[in-house]
């Protein structure tokens, strides 16, 4: 009896041995592919960029947009927005967004398109688009993780170090160099590319246009490494049409969680009914008003009716009144008082105070609008400060600035339904700025208000060029509120992210001892060099 | 030749037994004259003996007329029989009363004599768990065992049960011990659960168990309790034993029912009643700006009669009591159970059916699920038994709540309304053209009118389960086992947000389909002998095959075409999904033994080994082997104790270790598909937040424990006390690492943590009269001291959950108490002053501190039964002391003006905001008014040391300290709640002798109707939102629920 035992035993021993064969099979991912195309990514991130509305709410249309004084009103600007802060966590919502989303997949498109011959423009067009999704990040933080960041996979680095902004700019350099003589015409074209659908020469004027972009941010810092950015940009190549422009094209669906293909920004203002509260700020109002800026009411527009800009529920009174913004720091219901009558469309129409202001228009907060990442508009105005500069022989500089105020004119009517601006209304806006004026100071500062006025809905680019030229000047404010006796001057830097202190404190640390020894948000990042 | 010679022994031996007498009987259970089987009847001072069949008769063969049989019985007082020279003796044996002696269900389905067990095990019965007319089994034995701690979730009888044994040992994971029913592994695990964002709790597979077929509920608490489980039992092992024919000859019939009403039982009314609506001490100027509905920064009640609302109509300005308890209703549970059982000498087989019909204090929310099971056994001769058993059940959950930040969770869409404003008008929910009417002026809270009206969710369980199990026996020492068991259910639920429903205006429909499945196989032999001497060995070796499947299937519907409709062919933005956290395989085969040996039913040592093999670990991981060892020694049988007070005393010691491996499919890369284009083009991504790790190793726990047991005067007093330390080494982890690694988290064998701790129970039964009146009480104390040894790539702390409010975190901190609640502080000078800025409001710290700590500093229980003739009239009180709560809903009362602290510093400023108004609404002349430092003002110093005199607006005050530190929102979570309490009545035979009925209980019970005790103003300290490790955080509760009914039960 025990011989049989025994022998069921041994049977069963070597059966469970033979068992487990399946094993590895059973623990694969059924939902998962070991390898995926670089271009379902590609496509993702720049979804991603400008289609997420739990983070452009915070970061930008929270506290970017309003600082610089494009939007206010809304409750949400308070987390920041009024250079003061009632939840702190909004400062990191783009710093814990794009980390472990863009940035993690956008490296591993370079890692595993590096050595492919097939692939050489996906690779190329990826390492461009890391350094505009990093350059935005230093230029808000300062300091960031950078050469070991999003490798916890591929090098296993859980803790990566915080690299200088002055060795990251150094390396964006080198990157857009090697990225845009990477790109070449006669291999495959950049599949799943929403920007250019993989044109690759627009791919090129796009790497350059960057590199134009970053060398002038470092003007304050270190001016012959600027020029010499800025030279080596304009020699290579940046945009010159309309159609250079890098823009997500998002589609027309609703907000919902993990759902980024509708724009962002429109999908904050589509959150709630008139706007969510988000007003245009008086500060940008009156200076399109007083340069007859023909795109007023393409940003901004009068509704009556508490409902979603865009439905049948609001009456669009553009125009009929007076074009109202806020004063900067101020609550949609602060300063009250109804407006009265306007000459509505049909007849007379009462306006009350929550309709007074202007707000984001029916065509910027179309679900569908675009987002412009970098545009034609921008190249010029930067051209016309290297002409300035007398640099790379640009001449002209009122030759490049009105030829922004002209392309910047035109990418508006991008926007969907938005209406062509007239030629006529172009040369009126332009003539505000005849005779252009021949003194430094006073062309820079209309270059670079007609820069920030062109920068409307990209808060963190208007407050990183805000940073460096000082235009367009802002209304120091106190918040209407009036809870901030003491308030603040105008920070220079975003927060880092509070997990940072215990996930990788060691890191974090060396950075805040460079920084002075606290998360301070009035502490300049590297470029913004204080006199 | 052999055989003849065998022939005269033989012969010799018939002589001998010429004066024999043979003795026929039977022996039956006093309690209810059921027959007992299996039985031992031995022959006092002589050798040989008996025992009784199925339906409990005997035959034996006695020396002479004075022989003295001595019965016996697993569970039962052993007794002593003369036979007289009866030819036939019925016997009665009493059942055990004393805990100590009695019989438990053990690993494997083994029942032994507690006294042989080396290590601790809690118990509950039938009684504990049925008759409070609490529907999920499990959740009924709260308060009622040491060293288990067992909570629900805010959503109520269809959420899940988390169970924790003996505090937490894996960072990662539910720490939910492994559920056992009837010997064969269930399906349990979370189905589905909120987090910080919103969701619903899906229920767990435990839910489902009928606590009317519950026989019996053994926990083993240890590692050498459970090493036979294996792999899953890591958290201890819940063993279930079903109700079953045995020991039943004929036809019975059993009918219970139950009707309980159910109430809610928190009201937020710790609530200041002097403002309302309003800000600034004043009225809101529009109907507009009335829709915030959720501000109480208004004037006095005294000041106004009425208030313009928002749909421009004026409504009474005064403060309404019950306010928020008027919108929930009073739910009825119906839960009735008919079993029949049957059987004869060879087959015995029991059938029952189910249903509970509930509907929750949550307006359309409710519950139904049938449950059929049947299980059998039949003796196909001497030596082969079969068992079989199956069960089906159908269950269908309507509305079930959503909780935390769901834009649909009814506890935030009530939470802080301006006490005049009477929720009933928020009836008006939707514009004639069907939009949403925001009232709280707030994009995620809906109107909870909206949400019950425009939004619904079901979902359908079916699951079937059933076993076979086949034991033949070859000889009295040697018996084989084989048992094939499979679990398997289908999850369908669909959740449905109408067009315009806020934050997700296109309107959505979300179906998911979830199928899981468990198989199990296992073989094992049992070998039980007598060595040499007083030595007796009981061995056993076996194998296990356990087969796990999951597939999940998300379908989403958005944009919806014609509102109201909620089938998916009505959306016109349909994707569909695999989520890659459901659709895994999992399969562990083991080998596993066990040897007891014994010594004169004093001494017992076992020994106990396993290895597993694990599909979720690489190859070079995936086997894993593991050894326990238990003592115990039953003194009171080796000394004499009869002239002391001690009748039973028993030491017990065992060391053990359980290895476990990880959850499926986190050993490799992936990438997914989004289902998603953007312009044509698809969208795809690196799949999850989690670093995959090809090299994860088991991870091990190690537990000692050494404990007594004692009985005095005669077992009226019993003492059951146990030590433990456990640590738990490679604990497998999804460890959070800094975001820009480019993941959240990293899977890695990176923590060790300790869990140290006594249980004690202790039992007494003051009265006990010989006219039946007896009062026994019984209490259990826990304490376990859970700390993180060490972490990983340096870090110092691991973080379990986080809120978003107010940036708070659970964290484990090396070489802490795990559970600390961490967040900003407010600023404190050196002499422990809060620092208050120059603009009058509170500075706060630059880094996250300790603010205090989720572990209880101890649990426990009492209960009381008083019984005498048919009445028994019981109660358990359920105490928790310690264990701090963050309270997301007291913030929101303090940050909307509800708080009665706000108060202070009102009337200024409202006074100044007057003036101000009045300014402005005057055309601006002439100088604006000063505040002349009329408000609030905090106290404590300026950055100068000085003290404070800024006055600031109360409200901002508030806002900005709820947004900025949890610290004043963090209360102790103990409580002391009376449990159940019930009053049995077994009617008189009396009155029923001429009915064919066997026996007529009634009784009217309650539960949770009364919190004796809690810190937490407002909430129930239990309003936890998920069953996570992240317990601590409470956010947007809904109210909790008292009960109370009836039951009768009947046999047949």
């Amino acid at each position: 009896m025990k011989c049989i035992q025994y022998i069921i035993l041994a049977g069963s021993l070597l059966a469970f041995q033979a068992c487990t064969r399946d094993f590895e099979e059973l623990n694969k991912n059924k939902a998962g592919y070991n390898e995926l195309d670089a271009q379902y990514q590609f496509a993702k991130v720049q979804a991603d960029m400008s289609g997420d509305r739990e983070d452009t709410w915070r970061y930008d249309l929270g506290i970017a947009s309003p600082m610089i004084q494009h939007l206010g009103g809304s409750w949400w600007t308070q987390h920041g927005g009024m250079y003061q802060v009632v939840e702190k966590s909004h400062w990191f919502s783009h710093w814990e967004t794009t980390y472990p989303r863009e940035l993690k997949n956008l490296q591993d498109i370079i890692d595993k398109t590096a050595d492919d011959p097939a692939q050489v423009n996906m690779h190329a067009a990826a390492r461009i688009l890391r350094i505009l999704v990093y350059s935005k990040l230093t230029d808000m933080y300062g300091d960031i993780p950078y050469s070991q960041a999003a490798k916890g996979f591929t090098d296993k680095i859980y803790l990566p170090k915080y690299d200088t902004q002055e060795e990251i700019y150094k390396d964006f350099f080198k990157e857009l160099d090697e990225a845009v003589n990477e790109l070449n015409a006669s291999a495959p074209a950049v599949a799943g590319d929403v920007f250019y659908d993989g044109n690759v020469a627009k791919w090129k004027k796009l790497g350059n246009s960057l590199r134009l972009r970053l060398g002038f941010r470092l003007t304050k810092r270190d001016l012959a490494e600027a020029k010499k950015q800025v030279e080596a940009a304009i020699s290579k190549g940046v945009m010159t049409d309309l159609a250079d422009i890098a823009m997500t094209k998002h589609m027309d669906i609703t907000y919902a969680a993990g759902e980024n293909r509708g724009n962002g920004r429109s999908q904050v203002f589509k959150a709630e009914p008139r706007s969510s509260g988000f007003r245009l700020v008086r500060t940008l109002v009156d200076t399109m008003s007083m340069t007859s800026d023909p795109r007023l009411y393409i940003f901004g527009g009068t509704y009556v009716g508490d409902a979603f800009i865009g439905s049948s529920g609001v009456v669009d009174i553009s125009g009929y009144m007076p074009p109202l913004g806020t004063v900067p720091g101020a609550m949609a219901w602060n300063l009250w008082g109804d407006y009265g009558n306007a000459n509505g469309p049909n007849g007379p129409i009462y306006v009350t105070q929550n309709d007074k202001f202007l707000q984001p228009s029916k065509y910027v907060s179309a679900l569908n609008a675009p987002f412009f990442h970098l545009t034609t508009a921008e190249v010029e105005f930067l051209l016309a400060e290297a002409a300035l500069r007398n640099w790379g022989g640009v001449t002209g500089a009122e030759t490049h600035f009105k030829r922004g105020l002209q392309l910047a004119c035109e990418a508006a009517a991008l926007y969907p339904g938005a209406p062509a601006v007239p030629q006529a209304d172009i040369d009126d806006f332009k003539a505000h700025y005849t005779p252009f004026p021949t003194n430094f100071d006073q062309a820079m500062k209309a270059i670079h208000t007609q820069m920030w006025v062109n920068f409307f809905l990209n808060g963190t680019e208007a407050y990183a060029n805000w940073r460096r030229t000082g235009y367009p000047l802002l209304n120091k404010f106190t918040s209407v509120e009036w809870y901030s006796a003491g308030a603040p001057d105008f920070p220079r830097r975003f927060f880092y992210p509070e997990s940072e202190v215990i996930q990788n404190p060691k890191n974090y640390q060396d950075a805040i001892n460079r920084l002075g020894g606290a998360n301070d948000w009035m502490k300049p990042v590297w470029w913004d060099k204080q006199p | 030749m052999h055989k003849l010679l065998l022939l005269v022994p033989m012969a010799l031996l018939s002589l001998f037994t010429y004066a024999q007498v043979k003795v026929e009987g039977d022996v039956r259970d006093a309690a209810d004259g059921q027959p007992l089987s299996g039985a031992t009847i031995l022959i006092k001072g002589k050798t040989g003996g008996a025992s009784t069949n199925s339906t409990g008769k005997f035959t034996i063969t006695v020396p002479d007329n004075k022989a003295v049989l001595v019965i016996s019985s697993l569970g039962f007082v052993t007794k002593e029989v003369a036979v007289n020279g009866q030819a036939s003796i019925s016997i009665t044996l009493s059942r055990e009363e004393s805990e100590l002696r009695s019989v438990v269900v053990t690993a494997l389905n083994i029942k032994r004599q507690k006294s042989a067990l080396g290590y601790a095990v809690a118990e509950a019965t039938a009684k504990d768990i049925a008759g409070f007319g609490e529907t999920n089994a499990m959740q009924s034995l709260a308060g009622k065992m040491a060293g288990v701690n067992i909570s629900g979730t805010t959503a109520g009888p269809t959420g899940s049960t988390r169970i924790t044994i003996r505090g937490v040992r894996e960072l990662l994971g539910a720490n939910q011990p492994l559920f056992v029913i009837d010997g064969v592994p269930a399906v349990n695990g979370n189905i589905g659960s909120a987090n910080q964002n919103g969701g619903f709790d899906l229920g767990d597979g435990l839910s489902d168990i009928n606590p009317n077929d519950v026989e019996s509920i053994t926990v083993l608490k240890g590692a050498s309790a459970a090493a036979l489980y294996g792999s899953r039992a890591m958290n201890g092992v819940v063993l279930i034993t079903t109700k079953g024919g045995r020991n039943k000859k004929g036809i019975g019939v059993e009918f219970s029912s139950n009707m309980t009403i159910d109430k809610v039982n928190t009201k937020l009314d710790e609530v200041q009643k002097i403002y309302g609506q309003g800000n600034n001490g004043m009225v809101q100027r529009s109907a507009a700006e009335a829709s915030n509905i959720t501000s109480s920064w208004g004037p006095k009640y005294t000041d106004n009669d009425t208030i313009r609302q928002r749909d421009g109509s004026l409504r009474p300005y005064k403060y309404l009591e019950n306010n928020m308890q008027n919108f929930f209703r009073n739910g009825v549970t119906w839960l009735n159970t008919v079993a029949v059982t049957g059987g004869n000498e060879n087959a015995n087989i029991r059938a029952s059916y189910s249903n509970i019909s509930s509907t929750d204090v949550n307006p359309k929310a409710g519950f139904g699920r049938n449950t059929f099971t049947v299980r059998g056994e039949a003796r196909l001769t001497d030596k082969l038994t079969v068992e079989a058993k199956g069960s089906l059940l159908f269950e269908n959950v309507t509305n079930r709540p959503a909780l935390t930040d769901d834009v649909n969770n009814i506890g935030n869409g009530l939470l802080a309304i301006a006490g005049n404003f009477d929720q009933a008008w928020l009836q008006e929910f939707a514009n004639p053209d069907g939009t949403y009417i925001n009232y709280t002026g707030n994009n995620y809270r809906a109107n909870p009118y909206w949400t019950i009206n425009r939004t619904t969710n079901n979902s359908k369980k079916q699951r079937t389960n059933g076993s076979l199990n086949v034991r033949y026996k070859f000889n009295e020492k040697l018996t084989f086992q084989a048992s094939a068991g499979t679990d398997f259910y289908t999850f369908d639920f669909e959740n449905f947000y109408d067009k315009y429903t806020p934050s997700r205006d296109g309107g959505i429909l979300q179906l998911r389909t979830i199928k899981m499945k468990e198989e199990n196989y296992q073989a094992m032999f049992n070998y039980n002998t007598p060595l040499f001497g007083d030595f007796k060995l009981n061995a056993m070796v076996g194998g296990n095959i356990m087969r796990n499947s999951n597939s999940n299937v998300f379908t989403e519907g958005k944009e919806i075409i014609v509102p109201g409709k909620n089938i998916i062919a009505n959306f016109s933005n349909v994707r569909v999904n695999n989520p890659p956290e459901g659709n895994t395989d999992r399969a562990i085969h083991s080998v596993f033994g066990s040897a007891e040996l014994s010594w004169k039913d004093q001494l017992y040592t076992t020994f106990q080994a396993r290895n597993d093999w694990s599909s979720t670990l690489p190859k070079n991981n995936w086997s894993y082997f593991y050894p326990a060892v238990d003592m115990s020694w039953l003194a009171s049988n080796t000394f004499d104790l009869s002239n002391t007070p001690i009748s039973y005393a028993k030491l017990r010691a065992s060391w053990g270790k359980v290895g476990s491996d990880a959850i499926p499919g986190n050993t490799a890369f992936y990438y997914a598909m989004t289902g998603l284009s953007i312009n044509n083009k698809p969208m795809g991504e690196i799949l999850g937040n989690v670093i995959p790790n090809d090299n994860i190793k088991p991870q091990f726990k190690t537990s000692k424990e050494i404990g007594f047991e004692m009985g005095f005067l005669k077992d009226r007093i019993s003492v059951d006390f146990t030590y433990y330390d456990e640590k738990t080494d490679d604990a497998i982890v999804m460890l959070p690492i800094a975001q820009t690694s480019g993941y959240n988290f990293a899977m890695l064998n990176a923590a060790s943590l300790r869990n140290k701790g006594v249980e004690l129970l202790l039992k007494f039964t003051p009265l006990k009269l010989s006219n039946g009146l007896r009062w026994d009480l019984s209490f259990n104390y826990a304490k376990n001291t859970n700390t993180v040894e060490s972490l990983a790539q340096g870090l110092e702390a691991y973080v379990a959950a986080e809120a978003r409010w107010a940036g708070a975190t659970i964290t484990g901190d090396v070489g802490e108490k795990f559970g600390s609640i961490k967040g900003l502080d407010y600023k404190y000078d050196d002499k422990g002053n809060k620092v208050i800025g120059a603009d009058g409001l509170p500075l706060f710290g630059d880094n996250p501190v300790v603010l205090g700590n989720t572990t209880p500093d101890w649990t426990g229980g009492a209960t009381t039964t008083l019984s005498y003739k048919g009445f028994e009239f019981r109660a358990v009180v359920d105490i928790r002391v310690g264990g701090d709560l963050f309270s997301m809903t007291n913030m929101s009362l303090y940050a909307q003006g509800q708080a009665p602290a706000t108060l202070e510093g009102r009337d200024g400023w409202n006074e100044f905001s007057r003036e101000y108004r009045a300014w402005q609404d005057g055309g601006e002349i002439g100088p604006a008014p000063t505040q002349n430092n009329r408000g609030y003002i905090a106290a404590g110093v300026k950055e100068d040391g000085t003290p404070n005199d800024k006055a600031v607006s109360p409200s901002t005050y508030w806002v900005k300290v709820a947004n900025n530190t949890p610290k004043p929102f963090i209360y102790d979570g103990g409580y002391v709640k009376l449990r159940d309490i019930g009053l049995n009545y077994t009617l008189p035979k009396s009155l029923y002798k001429r009915l064919p009925v066997q026996n007529i209980t009634v009784g009217v019970i309650g539960r949770n109707l009364w919190i004796i005790s809690k810190n937490t103003p407002n909430i129930d300290p239990e309003s936890n939102y998920n069953n996570g490790n992240g317990q601590g955080f409470e956010y947007g509760s809904l109210p909790g629920r008292k009960r109370y009914g009836f039951n009768v039960l009947i046999k047949l």
